[in-house]
């Protein structure tokens, strides 16, 4: 049932309480596989977030800090995947088990072509990341996930307010 | 982790194999309570589905017809409950208390009701219940429950293999 086990990270607190949450499960089920997945933006993906316009200014400084960002997406994903799989060898599963996906580009995308891919059979994340707009119950990625139901999905909530009232 | 947990129930087969995965989870966490919730259509829900001006006609039959089906679909989720309990138990899973819900009105309050009313850390559901409607991977209620996050919440996929195969293939292909 939760044989191959998902966990979607972006360094923000809500994915690593759905990490704890993923690790536990896959410990009581005795999961073969658990998967950790990062994200980073491609050159495209940041392009967006610059507007293009400024991209086809040409400007060196530009392109420079472009390359030393998607550099640094390199580097940080990386050690995010390492945080990842040490915290849930930490947690005493066999690193034979922990499968990392280091991914590049749309978010969502990237993510349900892992579960299709590698036959995940649960997805676990974060009501939502490292988006911080306010009011949000779901954030987009988290919904947009939901929305296209890969694989069995849970959603861990981690609005502190409501952990108070529970 | 989750010590609550609770299950939405619809008589239909997605929302079983979303108490099926409920079970294993709560073996899997060590759950203390497992809640089962049906909820059946009180007399406004049932009235808007016959439309008011149906409701409104003072037919003695129609009275009669809309009282029988009150008393039947309390009946039905009397029943639902038991089975679900029941099915609890065969799994073997003694350790867990079972509580059952049966509730009456609007499907989608009622739940986020009971899950803030009893404290339930985990709500697991089917990713669509009863309703059949064609192409919709998550289902209405579901959706709306998701949406509104009362809770840590598991949406249980339970699309046809028809509907899966690119996912089924994949499966395959990872294993082979």
């Amino acid at each position: 049932m939760f044989k191959r086990i998902l966990v979607a990270v972006d360094g923000s607190p809500n994915a690593w309480e759905a990490l704890a949450h993923a690790v536990a499960l896959a410990k009581g089920v005795g999961a073969e596989r658990i998967g950790v997945v990062h994200v980073r933006p491609s050159l495209t993906t940041l392009s967006h977030a610059y507007g293009f316009d400024e991209l086809a200014m040409h400007h060196l400084n530009l392109a420079r800090r472009m390359e030393r960002e998607l550099k640094e997406g390199e580097t940080q994903s990386r050690a995010l995947l390492r945080e990842a799989v040490a915290r849930i060898r930490d947690a005493g599963i066999e690193e034979s088990k922990v499968a990392c996906h280091a991914e590049e580009g749309p978010v969502v995308r990237k993510i349900l072509d892992v579960v299709q891919r590698e036959g995940y059979d649960l997805l676990v994340m974060g009501s939502r990341g490292m988006g911080r707009a306010a009011g949000l119950l779901l954030g987009s990625v988290t919904q947009s996930l939901v929305a296209n139901m890969p694989c069995t999905v849970l959603v861990v909530e981690c609005r502190e307010h409501l952990r108070g009232e529970c | 982790m989750f010590k609550r947990v609770l299950v939405a129930v619809d008589g239909s087969e997605h929302a079983w194999r979303a108490l099926d995965h409920a079970v294993a989870l709560a073996k899997a966490m060590g759950s203390e309570t497992l809640g089962v919730v049906h909820v059946r259509p009180s007399l406004t829900t049932l009235a808007y589905s016959y439309g008011f001006d149906g409701a409104a006609a003072p037919y003695g039959t129609f009275a009669e017809r809309m009282v029988a089906e009150l008393k039947a679909a309390e009946d039905r989720s009397r029943e639902l409950l038991q089975e679900a309990e029941d099915r609890v138990r065969a799994a073997g899973l003694d350790s867990v208390q079972v509580v059952r819900h049966a509730e009456e009105g609007a499907v989608v309050r009622k739940i986020l009701d009971l899950v803030r009313r009893e404290g339930y850390e985990l709500l697991v559901m089917g990713s669509r219940g009863m309703s059949r409607a064609a192409g919709l991977i998550l289902g209405s209620v579901s959706q709306s429950l998701v949406a509104n996050l009362p809770c840590s919440v598991m949406v249980v996929e339970s699309r046809t293999e028809k509907e899966a195969t690119g996912h089924e293939t994949a499966k395959s292909t990872a294993e082979s």
